[in-house]
């Protein structure tokens, strides 16, 4: 359940951002190592809520910068 | 369209760090003069800070020719405190009555008011429940010690006392509203105003909106990282980092273009209409992924009945950070095209700062008087445009016959409109 988690995020990054899924990493920082901007990392969240239908706090947005970051938030939610 | 449904700008009053009054506003602009400045900030006598704003200098309410016996009044209500945001209302209303020649012959049950402003007596408040807070007063601290230092203040932050002094000082006594749509405030106070013309409540509508630089404001837009620390609002520019607030107030008077042609105004421009969106997402992050702003500005030019095609110039928000340049240029370019260079596009903040609630309303009167003198003011401090952002603003000043402009927004909270102004 886990993997596919991460699997389903992986892809819903990798249609964002317009990289394949093999360069996304769960540590790999979508601005400094894919070049990733701040427009599309709010696209990134704004996915992430409309999926999940959840709300991510505005102060928390800035710390999302992997995948990691976007599961740990998952587990925080419960989802 | 029938006469009466039209609606018009015959008087224009506004206040801003590089001149109080239309001339003076106008003159500045011409010369690209701004009114930044470099000021310490003090709490208590003590210095917190040091930070760029954009004053309103020489600032005196009794420069407006009105009834002293009103001002002593509000002194008297006021007490201690003092009461900047209230003579920026009143100063504005009064100065774009006087512009509009109305102020002796109006029917003043026929006269109504909008105000508007995001924290209304607010930066006072929040000095005194400070300065209290780092006193050493011995005295026993309970509600009703609190209610007696702090009561008649938390009053005077309803917003109807301030509809209540300037209607009451200026005489005037029909239909009247306060609102507060953030950043967009002086679009929606626009529309609300025509509205109210339409519907023949009022024969000629007043709209007057303010704020000032306060220590509280300055700091939180630093905290949010969006102060540039060498005090440059670099609109759409590749090194934007952010803006500087400043003081700000606008009065705007609208009637009938019956009205105003019967008695023979000067007329500024029609108003033709508007289109909003709220967006309903984050407060200070916009949603790129949603057309709200985009639904905003089409709103616009389908309730004028006009195409994308008649619009001279647009004047955004122009705000100079790095999402929110992106998402206006992103929207911009959705509608008019990558790089288009049609409509022309320029941006008023780096003149007179960001006056926050005022800014919709204080750039419309800017652009009234570029669309008065045919003249498109430069958007300064833009050495190079972003090439990510396919928009170009004007560089130098263009002097161009301008007809139809548009005053759009995209405020705090998601607040998005668009407004359409046509020269008579």
């Amino acid at each position: 359940m886990a993997d596919n988690r991460e699997e389903e995020m992986r892809r819903m990054v990798s249609e964002i951002i317009e990289v394949p899924v093999e360069k996304i990493g769960l540590d790999v920082d979508f601005f400094t190592d894919l070049g990733v901007d701040s427009l599309k990392a709010i696209e990134i969240v704004a996915a992430f809520e409309k999926k999940y239908r959840v709300i991510i706090l505005e102060k928390d947005i800035p710390r999302i910068r992997t995948l990691r970051h976007i599961l740990e938030y998952t587990k925080n939610l419960n989802i | 369209m029938i006469n009466n449904n039209r609606i018009v700008i015959t008087g224009v009053g506004p206040l801003s760090s590089i001149g109080i009054g239309k001339d003076a506003l106008w003159q500045s602009i011409a010369s690209e003069k701004t009114g930044l400045t470099y000021k310490d900030f003090f709490v208590d006598g003590e210095k917190v800070d040091t930070l760029y704003t954009y004053e309103i200098k020489n600032f005196d309410i009794h420069d407006f020719g009105i009834d002293q016996a009103f001002l002593n009044d509000i002194d008297t209500w006021k007490g201690d405190t003092e009461w900047t945001d209230l003579s920026f209302l009143l100063a504005a209303t009064k100065l774009a009555l006087d512009d509009s020649g109305l102020s002796k012959d109006l029917d003043k049950n026929k006269a109504g008011l909008i105000l508007a402003h995001e924290s209304p007596g607010l930066d006072q408040f929040y000095t005194s429940i400070f300065k209290e807070m780092l006193s050493s007063s011995k005295e026993k601290k309970n509600f009703k010690t609190f209610f007696k230092q702090f009561g008649k203040a938390a009053y005077d932050l309803q917003t109807f006392m301030f509809l209540y002094h300037v209607t009451r000082s200026l005489d005037l006594h029909g239909y009247s509203l306060f609102l507060n749509n953030a950043c967009a405030s002086g679009l929606y106070a626009l529309e609300a105003a025509a509205d109210v013309i339409r519907s023949g409540k009022c024969d000629t509508m007043v709209v007057a909106i303010a704020d000032c630089v306060s220590l509280y404001k300055a700091s939180w837009f630093k905290e949010l990282g969006m102060y540039p620390e060498d005090g440059k609002i670099k609109p759409f520019a590749k090194d934007r980092k952010g803006f500087v607030i400043g003081d700000g107030s606008a009065g705007i008077v609208l009637e009938r273009l019956e009205d105003a042609l019967k008695r023979k105004a000067h007329i500024y421009a029609e108003y033709l209409g508007s289109g909003f969106n709220l967006e309903g997402w984050k407060v200070a992050i916009p949603s790129i992924a949603s057309d709200s702003y985009k639904i905003a500005i089409d709103t616009a030019l389908k309730n004028t009945h006009l195409d994308k095609e008649s619009i001279d110039l647009i004047v955004p928000h122009g705000v100079g950070t790095s999402i929110t340049d992106a998402y206006e240029a992103k929207t911009m370019t959705d509608i008019f095209g990558k790089d288009f260079k049609r409509p022309f596009l320029t941006a008023f903040k780096p003149y007179i700062g960001h006056t926050l609630g005022s800014n919709a309303l204080l750039e419309t009167i800017i652009l009234l008087m570029a669309l008065q003198n045919n003249t498109i003011p430069a958007t300064l401090n833009l050495q190079e445009s972003d090439p990510k952002l396919h928009v170009s603003a004007v560089k130098e000043k263009v002097t161009t016959d301008l007809k139809t402009v548009m005053k759009s927004s995209c405020g705090f909270a998601g607040f998005n409109g668009a407004a359409i102004f046509r020269k008579i």
